[in-house]
């Protein structure tokens, strides 16, 4: 009923658009959603980005040295090439000629030195935590045009991770307080006067950018609308010409509205419940396992996500990619999960504490799924939800069972960013000299394929012994409306690309 | 029952017919309001005998499949029947609100009419501070006691009743006040008081009776407005904690679903609204009964 | 001279009182665990971080140091400080949420009237009739449905089903008035019922007190229409007590007004207050909390003058 009706008012909707568009429509300002933009506390300098409408600002702004596409693999963006001593311990980059900053100027090397000696400065924010594997005396510029970076330990994949979604390239010289104001990149678009409290940012297009022909959009407006019925219904009216991470409960809708496309991301947000693997009972790796097994993966793509994502094998390598060491999905297997509980000392089951936010689209129904399903194994689990503002401060990384999230990367970064022993992100606790020794050898391991199978064990090793349940990748899916070309989801939620965009 | 045989075990024949005479003489207000009140108390307390599914059973039906004899308020996201869902959540809103409301009273009371008595300095500053209270919007005031709780409490149902508490406490107490400010002038508690008993004896045997007309009014007032607080703090994220079927929390979670299931939302709204209806309507009949006026809770 | 007398006790009595609302919010957003630099920082919170971004935003200074500052500023340079987060100056913030909240508010505002003064004049003329009855139960109904569900029934009416309004009410800056009133009907509209039904209400039992009285009967024998007696004569007398209930309202729109800008994505005061309180952006959270508590208190400041000032016992004293 509902469905019918609304189809005849869409259908006058388009109607009413006719006559509003002129006939022959040059290419116009377009209007553009994300859900959070962070109020007072949102940002422009890329150093500091934090959230989905900072992400947005930092991409349209600003360029990095190496871009990493929608399949995750290092590509040229501000470096033209680049290249490693047999031993992968010195990267040179060769700078793109002609690039100019928002301000006129030209970037050159001394700006990309200035820029890694910037954000490696453990004060200015916290790409330095991310970069560890680089020391700020690391980086030099041999001449205008080319940087180098010495690094202590061998990195087959230094430039996937050196392209770090805070490693944004701004011009030398500009501190803190005048990236807060205005923007001093080479992207595609520039910011005049940014200010934080004002409904909706604008951005104009960059007319001196290097790569002819683009932006394709005159300007964009970039708005931050939290709330997904809001955002919905502003997409399917024409509000907005483009809105980022749409729930799935507003696909059928969206679908059935001839103006909106929904566009996914290649790859997904994994979707994961972490227990500290040193502390009880999870310290036991039967109960690790256990807690895996209860997981019914296919009912949770189904109700969580209503089909939107992929199934995931406690780790955060999709099954479709070369690097996971199965393509299959771990079956569901209440027995066994039984069965491991008794020998681990539970024979009546047990009880713990989950904490959940609603700091990633799926999360909070993952953990009430959970709770049902690892019911059905004696597990009783009583789902905490936590503040979303205070989550990622008092929560995760704080109690010893928390739903997290993490955007997809390139396995080297995605395998090391939260489980390696030594990881600042370990959200697991979990501590395997044997992981960290793959890990040591796949980075010194010049040849793609044996280093492949080293990931694959990696993976496996997560899999198998880690504290991550990981049940789900849920893909991004971004509403357009269709008189609008150009764009695509990144599959990292962290990076946003808009040079192409435009809208008639 | 009312034709036992034994005369011994039934309630004497005069308080049935007081009883019968009383509600033949009741407002219609009352009678409609005490009928929709039974009807909810009756399913909350029983619903959870009968509903046809789990609160938070999974796999009922379809995800966002519509209304349907089997799911008369449709199914949610995860699968589960929410009209289930709702009826489980009965008792959980009822006693929230009764609790949250009688602790907002019992505090609000005691001091209210403390300070009344006392007067003097004492009273003035109470007043100030009430003052204060009342004047800093009640969810900034619901905010930060929850984030004060911090994760572990916040949610719980002990949190929530608390809330309700502090949020109607400073309101019930100016309410009390002017109430004991009317009572202390009269002659009775003069003499309790030359009698050297002591202002908490003076508040319990002389104030509190007399105020208990303006308090039990004030107190159903309140509690019809409990479970609209319970389910704004439910809307904004500060209340119950998901998977629990609390009314505001279900509308709340699914709002998102309005475009494909509306019903998921309508159904528990309905059962909030009828569940107000009666509180307001019991209490202006209430308040008829005790010859008070009602005005509307100032919020 | 007693109501004089009386006045400025009131006005100092509530310049005493938000002294105190600061006080306590002050105290508050200080034993509240956490602070703004760890909840701006999040997820990628270091300590070496986490120090400097505090030494910026002088959270290093002793809490009761800060608060005196803070309040000396207000005191003697009218100064609200500059918020932590984005480190601009509070007023520049404040002012546009406020002026966007005083838009929808005076809309509101407009739809409140009829939606107040209608039905009780009705129910007035109609006393204890089918019309009375039918509107009693209406407005009881709507008294009973949260703001925010009516806001939502509001929605699935009139934005999903029949796309008569825009789901978002607060996106163009530079809309036309025209634009702007279509764009803020809906949360306009929730407002204007929710404060309009308690104000029915009152004013429905005070017409009826007040055309019960002496002096309209005399007027009614006069041959004036029972119409005419109502415009005339009841309504305005009535309308003092209904002033208190509105002005309780003004309180509530602005305290309570988060919960509609969230439903209709509208950038007003009550987001701000509620976003910078779970920031714990204290100067910001200082100055928005102050700002209603002080609509709270005038309000109750202006209803308590009234009846000073219009209790005839006190004016003769005077």
């Amino acid at each position: 009923m509902f469905a019918s009706r609304s189809r005849t008012l869409l259908a006058a909707g388009t109607l009413l658009a006719l006559f509003a568009t002129p006939a022959l429509a040059a290419d116009r300002c377009v209007k553009f959603a994300v859900p959070e933009r962070g109020g007072e506390s949102s940002s422009i300098d890329p150093a500091v980005a934090f959230n989905q409408g900072d992400f947005f600002n930092v991409g349209a702004l600003y360029e990095p040295i190496v871009w990493i596409d929608n399949n995750l693999e290092a590509k040229p963006l501000l470096a033209e090439s680049w290249e490693s001593n047999p031993e992968a311990t010195v990267w040179t980059f060769h700078l793109k000629h002609g690039v100019k900053f928002h301000d006129g100027t030209e970037m050159t090397s001394k700006d990309v030195v200035w820029t890694y000696q910037r954000i490696l400065d453990p004060t200015t924010g916290v790409a330095a935590k991310e970069l560890a594997f680089v020391k700020p005396g690391d980086v030099s510029a041999l001449d205008d045009y080319t940087v180098q970076f010495h690094i202590g330990a061998p990195l087959a994949e230094f430039p996937l991770l050196i392209g770090n979604k805070f490693a944004y390239i701004s011009k030398a010289g500009v501190g803190a307080d005048e990236l807060a104001k205005k923007s001093y990149g080479t992207g595609a678009f520039k910011v005049e006067n940014f200010n934080p409290s004002e409904p909706v940012v604008h951005f104009a297009a960059f007319k001196d950018y290097w790569e002819a022909g683009y932006p394709k959009a005159p300007c964009i407006d970039l708005v931050s609308i939290s709330e997904i019925v809001a955002r919905a219904a502003a997409i399917a009216t024409g509000e907005v010409d483009v809105a980022t991470n749409m729930d799935p409960s507003v696909f059928a809708m969206l679908k059935s509205n001839p103006d909106v496309k929904l566009i996914p991301a290649a790859r997904g947000t994994v979707l994961m419940l972490a227990m500290f693997t040193d502390t009880a009972p999870f310290n036991d790796v039967r109960v690790r396992q256990a807690m895996k097994l209860v997981v019914d993966r296919q009912a949770i793509l189904d109700t969580v996500l209503l089909g939107y994502g992929f199934i995931a094998n406690d780790n955060p390598i999709a099954l479709s990619s070369a690097d996971a060491f199965r393509s299959d999905p771990i079956p569901r297997d209440v027995a066994k999960a039984k069965q491991l509980l008794a020998e681990a000392g539970y024979p009546n089951g047990l009880t713990i504490d989950l904490y959940a936010g609603d700091v990633a689209t799926g999360l909070i129904s993952l953990a009430q799924a959970y709770q049902q399903m690892a019911a059905e194994a004696g597990i009783t689990v009583n789902v905490n939800i936590a503040p979303t503002e205070t989550y990622w401060d008092d929560v995760w990384l704080k109690r010893s069972f928390a739903a997290t999230a993490w955007g997809a990367r390139p396995t080297a970064s995605a395998l090391s960013i939260a489980y390696r022993s030594d990881a600042k992100y370990n959200e697991t606790h979990w501590k395997n000299p044997e992981f960290d020794a793959l890990l040591d050898k796949a980075n010194s391991t010049l040849d793609p394929e044996e280093r492949r199978k080293l990931y694959q064990e990696a993976n496996k090793l997560i899999a198998e012994d880690g504290g991550a349940i990981g049940p789900v990748f849920a893909t991004l899916i971004a509403a357009v409306r269709t008189n609008c070309d150009g764009f695509a989801p990144h599959s990292d939620w962290n990076r946003v690309d808009v040079k192409s965009l435009h809208c008639q | 029952m009312s034709d036992s045989p034994q005369p011994d075990l039934v309630a004497p024949p005069s308080r049935r017919r007081a009883f019968g005479q009383f509600w033949r003489s009741a407002p219609t207000s009352f009678k409609a309001g005490t009928i929709v009140l039974l009807i909810h108390v009756l399913v909350a307390a029983t619903g959870p005998f009968w509903a046809p599914f789990g609160a938070g059973e999974m796999r009922t039906g379809v995800p966002l499949s519509g209304v349907s004899w089997l799911h008369p308020f449709g199914v949610d996201q995860l699968g589960r029947d929410v009209f289930s869902r709702v009826v489980h959540g009965g008792h959980i809103v009822i006693l929230l609100s009764l609790s949250g409301t009688l602790l907002g009273l019992v505090i609000g009371a005691v001091v209210g009419l403390l300070s009344g008595y006392w007067g003097g300095w004492v009273d003035e500053l109470l007043q100030r501070l009430l003052e204060a209270m009342i004047s800093i919007p009640f969810l900034v005031l619901a905010l930060l006691a929850v984030i004060t709780a911090g994760p572990q409490l916040s949610g719980s149902p002990v949190m929530v009743a608390l809330v309700v508490a502090f949020v109607y406490a400073p309101r019930i107490a100016r309410m009390a006040r002017a109430a004991a400010l009317d009572i202390v002038t009269r002659d009775y508690v003069l003499v309790a008081r030359l009698r050297g008993e002591s202002a908490w004896s003076i508040m319990r045997r002389e104030l509190l009776p007399n105020a208990s007309g303006v308090l039990l009014v004030e107190f159903a007032l309140r509690a019809g407005y409990a479970p609209v607080l319970i389910g704004s703090l439910g809307f904004l994220g500060f209340g119950m904690k998901p998977p629990t079927p609390e009314w505001g929390l279900m509308i709340a979670d699914n709002r998102q679903l309005i475009f494909a299931s509306p019903i998921t939302v309508l159904g528990p709204g309905l059962m909030l609204a009828t569940l107000v209806v009666g509180l307001n309507l019991f209490t202006e009949g209430l308040a008829r009964i005790l010859g008070r006026s009602t005005r509307p809770v100032a919020r | 001279m007693i109501a004089m007398r009386l006045i400025t006790g009131r006005l100092f009595f509530s310049l005493f009182t938000l002294v105190l609302v600061s006080a306590l919010i002050f105290i508050a957003i200080e034993i509240v665990p956490g602070d703004v630099a760890s909840r701006i920082l999040g997820r990628d919170a270091t300590p070496a971080l986490l120090a400097s971004v505090r030494e910026r935003m002088h959270l290093d200074v002793p809490p009761v140091e800060r608060y005196f500052n803070w309040l000396g500023n207000i005191a003697f340079h009218a100064d609200f400080g500059r918020a932590l987060t984005s480190d601009q100056p509070v007023g520049q913030i404040i002012a546009p949420k406020v002026l966007n909240t005083l838009k929808l508010a005076a809309v509101a505002f407009l739809l409140y009237l009829p939606l107040a003064l209608i039905p009780a004049a009705l129910q007035a003329l109609h006393r204890e009739r089918p019309l009375d009855h039918g509107l009693s139960v209406i407005n009881l109904v709507l008294l009973s449905i949260p703001d925010f569900l009516l806001g939502t029934i509001l929605m699935i009416l009139f934005v999903v089903n029949w796309q008569w309004f825009p789901a978002i009410a607060g996106l163009r800056d530079t809309a036309s008035l025209g634009q702007f009133l279509w764009a803020v009907t809906l949360p306009a509209l929730t407002l204007a019922i929710t404060m309009a039904v308690y104000a029915s209400r009152m004013l429905r039992d005070n017409l009826i007190e007040v055309l019960d009285a002496e002096y309209i009967r005399m007027a009614e024998l006069k041959g004036l229409s029972r119409l005419a007696v109502l415009l005339r004569h009841a309504l305005p007398n009535s309308l003092i007590p209904t002033l208190n209930v509105t002005a309780l309202n003004l309180a509530y729109i602005i305290g309570g007004v988060v919960i509609v800008e969230r439903l209709f994505t509208y950038p007003g005061f009550g987001s701000l207050m509620i976003d910078s309180l779970q920031l714990q952006d204290a100067p910001l959270v200082e100055a928005t909390v102050l700002i209603s508590a002080a609509i709270y208190i005038g309000a109750n400041l202006l209803a308590d003058i009234g009846a000073i000032l219009l209790n005839p016992r006190l004016r003769r004293a005077s």
